[in-house]
């Protein structure tokens, strides 16, 4: 696409032209120094803030993961702005706002959505505990934390967050037969075991005991369940998701967590007769390292998934390991290895084969800071499907203005 | 762009030598730079924190430094200085110091913290490290020039250090006054540090015994 190509290379010349010297930095801190506001005393306090990204996506065959796109590459503009509240020591609130062509990258027209917003109240400073109401990131697993472009070392998602089994909710599967074969169209029909950040509406509480972090969440909707099925207008609370996690800080480099979480994968609608039979369950055991440069994330999830009418319940095993280097101050590399496999299905006590490619994919990533308000990430991922014998290569890259 | 507005009023006070407190042998300065008025208060992003800390991050008020240009002799080396990382913020949040100064970045808080900078005149990145590590992580800053410390983990986190070729300056206070005893005799260039983008400078002359009284004004 030369277009495309030449839009790139126009934003990177200039980027770099204006992201060299010191005084593009003073720049955007004065920037953000403006985007304050604070009431008399300083209690009450706002602060806009933002990114601005530019993805590309070059791959072979059908578009990966959750991206909707027909072409072989795919351009994807996205505005973030949050808003950080805080009043007093003990309210905080926040919210997301996005301009771009779709949740998961897409050719769609651009849009603007409300991803994220949230009241917290922290009755002690100490944070042993936070209540929390809105629509906001999942407590399960660590992979939230680092979701966002600015503090992400990959453009794309662990296969855990980002791809999709054989099930969808927006139909129930026809049969256990239906499973067996590869889906139809985009990916993004289909559902991963977590979409992403799982910003569905809700409540939690969280918080602390020592060496112990806890939370909790009551959510309209499942792990696995997409986008547009978040915001409460969409799902009520008919059948809504609780999950937890549990996590052991020995010291601040490690920490060891366990989450769960159950609740019902189907979407809203007539298709789904009784949403209460569709049963999602997820365990997941997480670890992170970090010291100095060094940065380690892992993570192991095994996702139950029951059908109405289906004998045995559908489950996957998904996990992934992290490493993430900061060679030089300006300079890091990332390194992922991915894994999903899932059961076998039967049909009136016969194996008739897996409800999914098997899948290995190892990611790769370089990110260099223009400054400290500009970054560049190049990636490269190779994948391995080891039934279908596809074995491909899908590169992106990411240039990212932090304000 | 920086931009340098020079502008000052310059008093010699015949004055002086009474308000000297007796020196005999060094010249003084004292003076006022006009400081910017605060910035509204940072707050803290901590969407995705299951424990939720630092509340309300205090405020500090901008100050200036004032330093005299010339060619000194060398001294013995600088002292070692620190700038803390305490309830989520960088104090002092600017700091002067010497070239060849050797600065220690504390962790005290039960976090951790990230000390990088992408500044010309100073480039390091010290990674993550725990509040009861020692040594402490420190930097030399050998080269003159501003140096605009930050955190990669808490993005409103962010100090100066002004790392100056000359052993004699000062921070003013909250108002912008300064005052600098035993200064040698000369002509000098007298600078003033008011923010990123303005540094305010005068020639002076400075008498031995004498108090000079100077008042810089920006644009």
């Amino acid at each position: 696409m030369r277009p495309a190509r030449t839009f790139w290379l126009v934003l990177l010349g200039t980027v770099s032209s204006l992201a060299g010297g010191q005084s593009f930095d003073a720049f955007m801190d004065r920037l953000s120094e403006n985007l304050r506001l604070a009431g008399k005393e300083g209690q009450m306090r706002l602060h806009l803030s933002g990114t601005v990204d530019l993805e590309g996506y070059r791959y072979e065959g059908p578009a990966p993961g959750l991206i909707r796109n027909d072409d072989e590459t795919l351009l994807q503009p996205r505005l973030s702005v949050f808003l950080d509240a805080q009043a007093g020591p003990r309210w905080y609130g926040f919210a997301q706002v996005r301009v771009d062509q779709g949740f998961d990258p897409s050719n769609a027209d651009l849009e603007i959505r409300l991803d994220e917003y949230a009241l917290r109240f922290t009755p002690w400073e100490d944070g042993r505990l936070s209540l929390q109401a809105g629509q906001f990131a999942t407590v399960v697993g660590q992979w939230v934390h680092r979701h966002l472009s600015w503090h992400n070392g990959f453009i794309t998602a662990p296969l855990l967050y980002e791809n999709p089994t054989r099930l969808s909710d927006l139909r129930p599967p026809y049969s256990e037969y239906s499973l067996t074969y590869p889906y139809d169209g985009y990916g993004y029909y289909y559902n991963p075991v977590i979409w992403g950040p799982g910003y569905a509406r809700g409540i939690s509480a969280s918080g602390h005991w020592k060496q112990l972090e806890w939370a909790l969440e009551l959510k309209n909707a499942s792990l696995s369940s997409r986008p547009e099925y978040w915001p409460v207008t969409r799902t009520g609370f008919q059948h809504p998701t609780v999950s937890g996690r549990l996590a052991w800080r020995p010291d601040l480099r490690w920490t060891f967590g366990l989450s769960a979480s159950e609740g019902s994968w189907a979407g809203p609608g007539e298709r789904f007769e009784d949403p209460g039979q569709y049963r999602q369950q997820v365990f997941l055991a997480d670890f992170s390292y970090a010291h100095r440069h060094l940065q380690l994330w892992g993570e192991y999830a095994v996702a139950r998934f029951s059908v109405a009418g289906f004998g045995e319940d559908l489950e996957t095993r998904v996990w992934f390991i992290e490493a993430r280097y900061r060679i030089m101050p300006r300079l890091s590399a990332s390194l992922r290895w991915n894994e999903q496999r899932y059961s076998e299905l039967y049909y009136y006590g016969n194996e008739i084969g897996e409800w999914g490619s098997r899948l290995k994919r190892l990611d790769a990533a370089i990110n260099w800071r223009f400054n400290a308000h500009t970054q560049l990430v190049l990636e490269v991922d190779h994948y391995w499907a080891e039934e279908e014998g596809e074995d491909r290569f899908v590169f992106s890259g990411r240039l990212t203005l932090r304000f | 762009m920086l931009r340098f507005a020079v502008w000052a009023a310059l008093q010699l006070s015949f004055m002086g030598l009474l308000a000297d407190r007796g020196s005999t042998t060094g010249a003084t300065i004292e003076g006022t730079v006009p400081l910017p008025p605060s910035p509204a208060p940072a707050v803290m992003a901590k969407r995705y924190e299951i424990v939720s800390k630092g509340g309300i991050l205090s405020t500090i008020p901008p100050v200036g430094v004032v330093w005299l240009e010339g060619n000194f002799p060398e001294e013995g080396n600088p002292p070692v200085l620190q700038i803390v990382q305490k309830d989520f913020v960088f104090d002092p949040a600017l700091l002067p110091v010497r070239v060849g100064t050797v600065i220690e970045f504390p962790n005290e808080d039960d976090e951790y913290h990230n000390v990088f900078s992408y500044s010309p005149a100073k480039r390091f990145d010290l990674g993550r490290y725990m509040p009861e590590e020692r040594p402490i992580p420190s930097q030399v800053f050998d080269q003159a020039g501003m140096v605009t410390l930050r955190c990669d983990i808490h993005e409103h986190m962010r100090a100066i250090i002004l790392v100056i070729d000359s052993p004699y300056f000062v921070t003013t206070d909250t108002r912008g006054r300064f005052r600098m005893e035993e200064l040698p005799a000369g002509d000098y260039i007298l600078k003033a540090w008011i923010n990123s983008r303005e540094t305010l400078e005068i020639p002076v002359r400075l008498e031995s015994g004498k108090t000079l009284q100077v008042t810089f004004t920006g644009d």
